[in-house]
């Protein structure tokens, strides 16, 4: 910046008032960037955690056989090691009863192996022969600990006395966190061949899980996600089910997809309001400061310095406000993950404590927007200004 | 040597004419004062020899330069480099001090202000203003902000100065001294200076003086 634009700057800027006022203008724009922002990071970090809770809970793909219990045979495993897949593990879900002193809670049980499903999943749940793993709020809600003992009632099974369920007991092995509230609340893991002996199954299981061999960033892994859906469901045949690992929870993701791009929209008032300020803001520089601009171009400074000036002045407005906003977004984030205020209720919204998810693209695409705003309105001044004849303006204003 | 060579200039805003037909030619050197009442047309026939005002029609050439066919950014350049305007009401920007008012056409040129300290210093301390230099204009006097606006006017050695009614706003005692301090400083330089008054006091100082009357300029 050439010290003419430079004196301009200071010659604008800095008096009492239009600093008061470029600091409101500032915190305004700063702050309706900042809600952009903070909206899109929720949705989006809704839909992060929600999916990675769930891959954490059913790994990147399941499977299962439309005739219920089966045998992964030879050529169901060769097609899965002939795809990119990472890992698989075999398990068995049932629902189940916890029997609690007072009332009894359904759950789901799933019986798995110890050596493939965390490697699958990355939950680190190894319940023993005899031992079961429970999520957290269920721990918290049974007031049970590592250790102690929980009874399960399982529909069928019941070997000594047909019809009646059959009752076991089983030690807490471990405590788990998915991150999704309903999770939390009903998955219960026993080993694998306790849950068989239960069911009478011998070695045959109800679901398949795979981990895909991806390395991609989390918007190309959905895609590869899909992508190994189609394939594996095109080898595995008609028997077959394969479904992604938010399926369960696809219509709630579709959901806020579109919530995402409705307050977007509805965002706009704010953007607008905001832009207020800023028209507000060239209007005041304009006509409290017209004198020092004529002054400077009566002095010799060219239309086109006086813009390249103006346009500084605005981005060094627009740029305060980028950074201001960048501090705002921050601060909300950790009131998210700190403030107890802002614990949402894990039971409506599946997820206990929300995050901000912004990538690159969603900063950029909100700055971009804000800039081409305020430099439009920027030109909207100075086009008003240089239109004034340079005569007109110094007798306008100095007389 | 013409330095300034102004033929049939006209200027009108809407249906009045402001400035209709002034024909004027000067040398380099010349003092000029042009007396006139208020509304006479002679502070805009002045901004049209500045390059603040494009005439209706007519041709200007000061300094070899048209200032009616030249473009935005030479005129920038013209009234930068070749003109320097003292005001009634001196013009000073509030937020910057004495000395970066003086400076801010070397800025705006886009020069070393360093080479031109030695300069400021010298018409200071002749000016007597040496000790405003670090002040703001609302620390100084009427006087004072007329001395720094001349200074400012000079500090790119024009070769053009000129003065619209430079003494509006001051007493005959600092009336008188402004307008010797105006002429020694263009005749040590080699500026033409033209001023502008209504005061028949500061017009009879000068040895060239014309009248302004209806938008035409008459000889005294």
């Amino acid at each position: 910046m050439k010290g003419a634009e430079r004196s301009l700057i200071k010659v604008l800027l800095l008096d009492w008032s239009s600093i008061k006022f470029a600091f409101g203008v500032i915190f305004g724009m700063a702050f309706s960037i900042a809600v952009i922002l903070c909206t899109i990071g929720l949705m989006d970090g809704f839909e992060t955690t929600l999916k990675q809770a769930l891959a954490k809970t059913q790994g990147d793909i399941y499977f299962y056989s439309k005739n219920g219990f089966f045998n992964l045979n030879q050529h169901e495993k060769d097609i899965l090691n002939s795809l990119k897949i990472d890992s698989y593990s075999e398990y068995i879900e049932t629902e189940a009863f916890l029997i609690d002193e007072n009332a009894s809670q359904a759950v789901l049980l799933r019986g798995i192996n110890l050596d493939t499903y965390p490697k699958v999943t990355g939950l680190e749940a190894r319940p023993q022969l005899g031992g079961v793993v429970i999520g957290t709020e269920l721990a918290l809600k049974l007031k049970v600990s590592v250790g102690q003992d929980v009874v399960v009632a399982l529909a069928s099974g019941n070997r000594n006395f047909k019809g009646l369920p059959l009752i076991i007991r089983l030690r807490v092995d471990g405590i788990v966190e998915h991150g999704i509230y309903q999770k939390d609340l009903r998955l219960m893991y026993v080993n694998l061949s306790d849950l068989q002996t239960w069911l009478n199954t011998e070695n045959k299981i109800n679901v398949v899980t795979a981990k895909i061999q991806d390395q991609s960033t989390e918007a190309h892994h959905a895609l590869e996600v899909d992508q190994m859906v189609y394939e594996l469901g095109d080898r595995l045949g008609f028997d077959f089910r394969v479904r992604p690992f938010w399926h369960e929870f696809s219509t709630l993701i579709e959901a806020v997809k579109v919530e995402k791009i409705m307050i977007g929209l509805i965002l706009q008032v704010i953007v607008v309001v905001s832009i207020f300020n800023v028209i507000a803001f060239t209007t005041f520089i304009n006509e409290r400061k017209s004198k020092e601009l004529f002054l400077f171009r009566a002095l010799g400074l060219s239309q086109k310095r006086l813009a390249s000036g103006w346009f500084m002045l605005v981005f060094i407005l627009w740029s305060s406000a980028i950074l201001a906003s960048n501090v705002f977004v921050w601060v909300f984030d950790w009131l998210l993950a700190n403030w107890s205020f802002l614990h949402l209720p894990g039971d409506i919204y599946y997820l206990g404590r929300m995050k901000l998810n912004l990538e690159t693209g969603d900063y950029l695409l909100v700055f971009l927007v804000s800039l081409i705003w305020v430099l439009l309105l920027a030109s909207y001044s100075l086009i008003k200004l240089s239109r004034q004849s340079l005569l007109s303006g110094l007798r306008k204003e100095f007389n | 040597m013409t330095i300034i060579n102004a033929v049939d200039v006209k200027r009108n805003y809407g249906d009045q004419w402001a400035v209709n037909g002034v024909t004027l030619s000067l040398n380099k050197g010349d003092h000029l004062a042009i007396k006139g009442a208020s509304g006479s047309g002679k502070s805009t026939l002045l901004y049209m020899l500045g390059g603040l005002e494009r005439p209706s029609h007519g041709a200007i050439k000061i300094d070899g330069l048209d200032l009616v066919k030249s473009s935005d950014q030479a005129l920038a350049n013209f009234r930068n480099q070749k003109v320097g305007f003292v005001f009634q009401f001196h013009f000073l920007l509030s937020t910057l001090t004495a000395l970066d008012n003086i400076l801010m056409p070397v800025r705006i040129a886009g020069l070393k202000e360093k080479k031109y300290l030695a300069v400021i210093d010298q018409y200071a301390e002749r000016l007597g203003v040496k000790s405003c230099l670090k002040k703001f204009p609302f620390q100084l006097s009427g006087g004072e902000q007329q001395r720094i606006s001349i200074m400012r006017a000079l500090i790119l050695s024009p070769p053009v100065l000129l003065c619209d009614e430079p003494t509006g706003n001051l007493d005959s005692v600092n009336s008188a001294n402004v307008i010797d301090l105006l002429k020694e400083l263009s005749k040590a330089s080699g500026s033409t200076l033209i001023v502008v008054t209504h005061d028949d006091a500061v017009a009879q100082k000068f040895d060239l003086r014309m009248h302004m009357q209806d938008g035409k300029l008459l000889v005294n």
